[in-house]
């Protein structure tokens, strides 16, 4: 029964933007860790919109002034497939260039939903509800190489995941003929997880001594694999937007999207990591064992993981040291703490009907990076730490056209270009970000009054950054001189939009 | 607004953006070059060894003596990174400043910790037993295991695993030294490794380093004589220097008459003892001050080696040397031998037969205050020699000879 067809969409898309809302796990990419591709119409223009929405709803978050003024019921779904390449490529002369050249992201491919449903409640007042992931990160590194080595940059992290669900309800208003403005608070839902292999040379030896890496243990090794994870935490922020008619060609718009601070408080679990390092009789570190069935007081060759096991809990203890399991130690699962800044965004700009079938649109995008300086992590027993980012704030310049070649088909292009948030002393495997150039191509096709499909692509070519896979020692400022390799990075996106006009 | 004119103003706007994009993604970025390496060959390089490779001096190690060993200056000559294991000054344990003596500040100075990696795994104290085990050894003929400097260096690994850990295109090998060094020390000749044993290790050593499928090349280096360095000397010269000593010397600390010359008595002109064990036994007298310690000369006492043992620890070592020179043939590899540099500078009076502790250099320039050790000096000899092997072993390398070398008389082989 054909009639069936919208309310059963619509329930679809009231159903999604529930289940998205209240923090199922889709994926996500790293884009600074801004992910712009929340419609397939605007993500064929490059994101380009500001002045002159799509139609599909995504106007509640690109700029929700365009609800303002729209017929009946617009319900749109859809998702963005993101498949990632990239690596990072040992400098010649480091000792893993010779065995390992080039470690590859491990990323899937990562699907990014949406879901936005809008009312034309009068001539002048639109609502909206929509939900969306303007931020989220995900990067999957190998730990091990070709020689079975621990990778370095596993120590930075390894599978790293930020998700950040925003949920807008909205409301717009047309202040004249010519001006609209709309706008609507913000609900975030976020999850974090954070997994890296800590370095026992920087860990202090049993009773406050100096550090193992004092007494010789050889820089990055592995001895434990950390897990920081927190989930569905909540935070709020809000998102207006601004359209002025100049012109009945020429369209201005402005959008302004709060930062929003999100508190985590999660769980952090520790798995030891069998080192393989044996003290022998003559190390401050040896102890006299009773294996040997000769506890005489003479130190013997001590295994490190056995001096190490009692740090940990039943649970993350290697087995064959199980009964060297402490619950008392500081490696047991504990409370974490963290707090991330999901940043301001601020874009303007300017939409041209150049003929009847051909409109040109640009924007600006100023996002406050900045906000990122740190991830704090406040643990229950270890020592708080601080994770230093120092991100910077960027700027973003979308061009886009599309084109009606037929009345019910309208072809997009698009380029994007963004600087990068990431300064160059902390490009990491958490985000081996640079500046990117991207290219946009799409179809928009009405296949009747009612329903409508966008596809789009997207290309994402990255410059290649210098960076590093080891954090400062003790004493040792971050600085570019710890770089010791070359990230790449692209992506191919697909994105699709199903939308319906009731 | 005109609608024609600003579809045609248009497209020339995209054609301006365009090429706008078109420089943005062209656009070099320096900073993305990676730093060069000279030659692939020496990408990383390894220095396995003892205490000479190690950089030990004067009877102590730290961060400046280190940095001044052969090895280093070595990678230096191949512009490769070479992390060392960096001890925190005065050291572990301190180099002396002078003879007699003086008792240490301080017994070990730890590692910075800041090396990335650790290029020269060499050990101070390590026989070829010690290159594959970490294990306390058990037999008549083993060396004395591991030591605290094991653990500062390699910390935790053996030296071949940490070796193969910098992943080695290119490595020398010194080792060898302690397999004789040790009898030379206690004055008998039946601790030194037995040629056989030598060998197998010495093969077990070379096979390990075989297996690091990124190696491409190396350089052996054969054992120094120890009866020829100038830190074994006649024992009347011990008694000699206990007299000037006086009282730098504890108290509870002497040499017999049993060191005399042997025209007054004693056995002092032909017996000889290692300067090294005479240190150590101050430094029990010191740390005992109960117990009385006395450097005695008599054929049986220890440390004392005879004319007679000077000559088969001598014999070992060329036996030794063969071995090595064999396993580096049938590996391509290169190998000097650093006995006929020596030998020519004996001779051209450059190492003192007798040390004259009236100088601050009592054993000449080219041998630290311990008598045993090399000088600063001696390791750019040893490096500025090994350049020249290397180059004429492999075809890819055109190392450049070091600068301020002290000139060496004409070797009697050459």
């Amino acid at each position: 029964m054909p009639s069936f067809l919208p309310l059963r969409f619509l329930s679809a898309v009231l159903a999604l933007l529930v289940v998205v809302g209240l923090g199922s796990t889709p994926h996500t990419l790293a884009q600074g860790f801004g992910v712009y591709e929340q419609s397939s119409c605007v993500m064929a223009r490059a994101g380009a919109t500001v002045a002159d929405g799509c139609g599909d709803g995504s106007s509640i978050y690109f700029n929700p002034a365009h609800l303002a003024g729209a017929d009946g019921v617009t319900a749109s779904v859809g998702a963005t497939l993101i498949d990632v390449g990239g690596d990072f490529t040992y400098d010649p002369g480091t000792p893993r260039a010779t065995t390992q050249e080039e470690v590859d992201l491990e990323n899937d491919v990562i699907p990014v939903p949406h879901a936005y449903l809008t009312y034309g409640l009068t001539e002048k007042i639109g609502l909206g509800l929509g939900t969306y992931v303007p931020y989220g990160l995900e990067t999957q590194w190998p730990t091990q190489l070709s020689d079975g080595a621990v990778f370095d940059g596993a120590f930075e992290g390894f599978d790293n995941q930020l998700q950040s669900f925003y949920v807008q309800p909205s409301i717009a208003y047309q202040v004249t003929p010519k001006l609209k403005i709309g706008g609507g608070p913000v609900f975030v839902v976020s999850s974090v997880e954070l997994n890296q292999f800590q370095d026992l040379s920087q860990t202090e030896t049993p009773g406050g001594g100096p550090t193992f890496g004092q007494l010789g243990v050889p820089f990055h090794t592995a001895f434990a694999r950390t897990k920081l994870d927190a989930d569905n935490e909540f935070g709020i922020g809000g998102n207006i937007g601004l359209s002025y008619e100049a012109t009945d060609r020429i369209k201005v718009g402005l959008r302004y999207t709060t930062p929003v601070t999100v508190e985590y408080e999660g769980e952090a679990t520790f798995e030891q990591v069998e080192t393989g390092l044996v003290f022998p009789s003559s190390s401050p570190l040896a102890r006299d064992l009773p294996t040997d069935g000769n506890q005489d007081g003479n130190p013997d060759p001590t295994p490190a993981d056995l001096l190490l096991a009692s740090q940990f809990g039943g649970n993350g203890v290697l087995e064959q040291f199980s009964n060297q399991a402490d619950e008392g130690g500081a490696l047991n699962s504990q409370s974490v703490e963290t707090e991330i800044t999901f940043p301001m965004q601020l874009v303007a700009g300017v939409s041209v009907q150049a003929t009847d079938r051909l409109l040109l649109l640009a924007d600006y995008q100023f996002t406050g990076w900045s906000s990122f300086d740190e991830l704090p992590l406040e643990f229950g027993r270890l020592e708080d730490d601080a994770r230093i980012e120092d991100y910077e704030d960027t700027h973003a310049v979308r061009v886009g056209a599309e084109y009606d070649l037929l009345d019910p088909l309208t072809a997009r292009v698009g380029y994007l270009f963004n600087t990068d948030a990431v300064p160059d002393k902390t490009v990491t495997p958490l985000l081996p970000e640079s500046e990117r150039n991207q290219f946009t191509v799409g179809l928009g096709w009405h296949a009747t009054d009612t329903v409508e499909l966008n596809i789009s692509y997207q290309r994402l070519e990255q410059n290649d950054r210098r960076g590093r896979v080891r954090g400062a020692r003790p004493g040792e400022e971050l600085s570019t001189d710890l770089n010791q390799g070359l990230f790449s990075f692209n992506a191919n996106l697909i994105g699709a939009t199903f939308t319906l006009h009731l | 607004m005109n609608h024609s004119s600003t579809f045609r103003s248009a497209p020339a706007g995209l054609l301006v953006l365009l090429a706008s994009v078109l420089l943005l993604v062209g656009c070099d970025d320096e900073s993305i070059i990676a730093p060069d390496t000279e030659n692939e060959l020496f990408t990383n390089y390894v220095a396995l060894g003892n205490s000479i490779t190690a950089g030990f001096q004067s009877g102590g190690i730290n961060v400046q003596t280190q940095s001044e060993s052969y090895a280093v200056l070595l990678a230096e000559q191949m512009g490769t990174p070479f992390g060392i294991p960096a001890l925190n000054p005065p050291g572990c344990p301190p180099p002396l400043q002078s003879i007699p003596p003086q008792p240490p500040d301080t017994q070990c100075g730890l590692r910075s910790g800041k090396t990335s990696q650790v290029k020269n795994v060499a050990v101070p104290g390590a026989a070829l037993f010690d290159v594959l085990s970490n294990e306390d050894p058990n037999g008549p003929d083993l060396p004395p295991g591991p030591n605290q400097l094991t653990q500062f260096v390699l910390g935790g690994r053996t030296q071949i695993q940490a070796a193969l850990d910098a992943n080695p295109t290119f490595a020398t090998a010194w080792i060898g030294n302690n397999d004789v060094l040790g009898a030379a020390n206690a004055g008998s000749v039946d601790l030194a490794t037995s040629p056989t044993d030598f060998e197998a290790r010495y093969r077990a050593i070379a096979d390990s380093l075989n297996a690091a499928e990124s190696l491409q090349g190396a350089v052996l280096v054969g054992v120094a004589d120890v009866t020829a360095v100038p830190g074994i000397f006649p024992g009347q010269v011990y008694l000699g220097l206990a007299q000037q000593a006086g009282d730098q010397l504890p108290g509870n600390f002497s040499v017999s008459s049993t060191c005399a010359p042997n025209d007054q008595g004693g056995q002092g002109s032909t017996n000889q003892l290692s300067f090294l064990f005479a240190l150590d036994l101050i430094n029990q007298a010191r740390q005992n001050p109960n117990g009385q310690f006395t450097l005695s000369c008599l054929n049986d006492d220890p440390g004392v080696l005879t004319p007679g043992e000077l000559d088969a620890l001598s014999s070992r070592t060329t036996a030794y040397n063969n071995i090595i020179s064999s396993i580096a043939d049938e590996n391509g590899w290169g190998f000097y031998d650093p006995n006929g540099d020596f030998e020519a500078l004996e001779e051209a009076g450059e190492i003192p037969q007798v040390p004259d502790f009236e100088s601050n250099q009592p054993f000449g320039q080219f041998f630290s205050l311990d008598g045993i050790h090399p000088s600063a000096s001696t390791h750019r000899v040893v490096a500025d020699q090994l350049v020249p092997v290397i180059n004429q072993t492999y075809d890819d390398a055109d190392l450049s000879r070091l600068e301020n070398v002290p000139p060496l008389p004409a070797r009697n082989d050459q």
